[in-house]
């Protein structure tokens, strides 16, 4: 599968969290980069610009909201897919995600399985978004 | 000879010191050196045991050496507890099945019958953890512990663990007030969804009567329409709290199918059933109960009442139209709670700063502020008489309530 070539940015302070999904995504074949808080993952996603990241919503010095703000305001990293995983279930926390540009919301505990075909589906989303011509790609930009 | 008898006592002070000092460095270190060597276990182990999580197929033997001993043991344990915070679905099933498979299950129940209360309930929460259906008979017993600690753990194991044979014990255990806090059994069956539905209307039957009445309740906490018409049947008991709580469970769960039956829960003999009636119409936001709850404005029981009028602003713009008629009727009880409803909410404020402006609105703001006036009911009205930031709109509000003196003092 193309998605397995992929590189995914987990963004997690808690170690079990961060450690699982390191795991299970290196065993599916994807390249993985871990940060233990924002300020890490903001830079690792600058300096590696990876498919796809996975974060936190809860984390010390910049929270999930944050990060998802800071990489959509980026110029270059706003095209890279965020998955929110997080214990906070209350749906005013997930309509921001969302508001904010998050392409999907994970709430802990998850299946691993059910988290994996987001992965795919997220990274399929994209790639289907960079194929498309810059002519279609500037008019989705304007919608 | 005295100083001898110091160097001796010093000597043998330095000594204790000395060996005290070395003893405490020797039990650090060795401290240290198992949790190194637990570490080192760990990371050794981790890889394996997190691809078996992540896996749909395949024993616990694929993924890590077995069998698994003594320090070992306990790692893997540690770390396949530590994923059930994290992890749902097949991974958590997974969980459940090694930790079976490694004994864990098996020697934690046997802990829940230690004499210490303290392990049994540290037990018990592992069990949960664990989510195994094979401890639900044992938990299950351990409701009746005679520690509350541990009834109360082994309660939210059954919880975790969820089925129709843990939600049972949890069940049973409403119609035991003494033994048991209804609160806290009702939070845990809260919890549990589907399963505590179906097995609370299936139960229901057979419980005591105040268990019917907080089963009722956790029905209404659950939320789900498909209980709806159960909870209704349950307007027509004869117990009034059976009524009573049926009532505010349907306006919990929102469903607004239930409004005509609530209608109806609003002619019932006894107050409380008619005031959850009117809290739960309101909740349920269906406008052509109006007029129902307008009627209720003029019930001999002042919660009733206030329910009613609470009601009829959470049914919006008809409710509001509603409460403004029934400041001319001829109930004096309705009127007054009219004006109160009007004042709480901040409606009264609203008609006063309208009072100056040229159009309908103005027209009706000075028939509601005279009225009220009229009314007597002035307190408000006269402090925005002195206190609003507009002159014209102070003028005027004075006007009114001088016109309605002699009125407010026959008529009120």
């Amino acid at each position: 599968m193309a998605e397995r070539s992929a590189s995914v940015l987990v963004i997690d302070d808690d170690p079990i969290t961060l450690t699982f999904l390191s795991n299970l995504l290196g065993d599916k074949g994807y390249h993985v980069l871990k940060a233990v808080d924002g300020s890490e993952g903001l830079d690792l996603a600058r300096r590696h610009r990876p498919d796809l990241i996975l974060s936190d919503l809860v984390m010390p010095y910049h929270d999930g909201f944050e990060i998802l703000g800071e990489l959509k305001r980026d110029a270059i990293l706003k095209a890279i897919p965020v998955i929110m995983v997080s214990m906070r279930d209350k749906e005013q926390d997930i309509v921001r995600g969302f508001d904010l540009g998050a392409e999907d919301y994970i709430v802990k505990p998850f299946g691993a399985h059910e988290l994996l075909a987001r992965v795919r589906r997220a990274l399929r989303a994209a790639r289907a978004g960079e194929a498309l011509p810059a002519s279609a790609q500037a008019e989705l930009a304007k919608r | 000879m005295n100083e001898k008898i110091l160097l001796i006592v010093v000597g043998a002070v330095g000594l204790v010191v000395i060996s005290l000092t070395f003893s405490i460095l020797l039990m650090k270190s060795w401290r240290q050196g198992r949790i190194t060597r637990q570490r080192r276990k760990r990371r050794a182990i981790e890889p394996g045991l997190l691809r078996y999580l992540g896996s749909r197929e395949g024993a616990l033997e694929r993924f890590i050496p077995m069998p698994v001993e003594g320090s070992l043991r306990a790692a893997v344990v540690e770390l396949l507890l530590e994923h059930t915070s994290i992890l749902k679905g097949e991974a958590m099933e997974r969980i459940t099945s090694a930790l079976e498979q490694l004994g864990m299950v098996r020697e934690e129940i046997g802990r829940l019958r230690s004499g210490s209360a303290w392990r049994r309930a540290a037990a018990a929460e592992r069990l949960g953890l664990a989510r195994s259906p094979l401890a639900v008979e044992p938990l299950a017993k351990r409701l009746e512990d005679p520690d509350e600690e541990v009834r109360l753990r082994a309660g939210r194991a059954l919880g975790q663990i969820r089925g129709t044979l843990a939600v049972r014990p949890l069940i049973a255990a409403l119609s035991e007030p003494s033994r048991w806090s209804t609160m806290r059994v009702a939070e845990i069956l809260s919890n549990m969804g589907s399963e505590a539905e179906e097995e609370l209307i299936r139960s229901y039957p057979d419980l005591a009567p105040k268990a019917r009445v907080a089963a009722l309740d956790i029905l209404g906490r659950l939320r789900r329409p498909g209980s709806a018409s159960f909870i209704e049947q349950r307007l027509r008991d004869e117990d009034p709290d059976v009524r009573a709580r049926a009532a505010h469970a349907l306006g919990q769960i929102g469903d607004p199918t239930a409004y005509r039956s609530l209608l109806e829960a609003m002619q019932d003999p006894e107050w409380p059933v008619r005031a959850m009636a009117a809290k739960a119409l309101g909740r349920l936001r269906v406008p052509d109960s109006a007029p129902a709850l307008a009627l209720r404005l003029r019930d001999r029981q002042w919660w009733v009442r206030s329910n009613s009028a609470q009601a009829l602003i959470e049914l919006g713009e008809t409710g509001t139209r509603t409460l403004l008629d029934v400041l001319d009727s001829p109930d004096i009880y309705a009127r007054h709670q009219a004006v109160l409803m009007l004042q709480q909410t901040g409606l009264v404020d609203r008609y006063v700063d309208q009072l100056c402006r040229a159009d309908e609105e103005a027209t009706l703001a000075r028939r509601v502020v005279s009225r009220i006036a009229e009314m007597g009911r002035v307190d408000r009205l006269e402090e925005l008489s002195r206190v609003h930031r507009f002159e014209s709109v102070r003028e005027t509000l004075a006007g009114i309530l001088r016109k309605a003196a002699p009125a407010s003092g026959a008529r009120a």
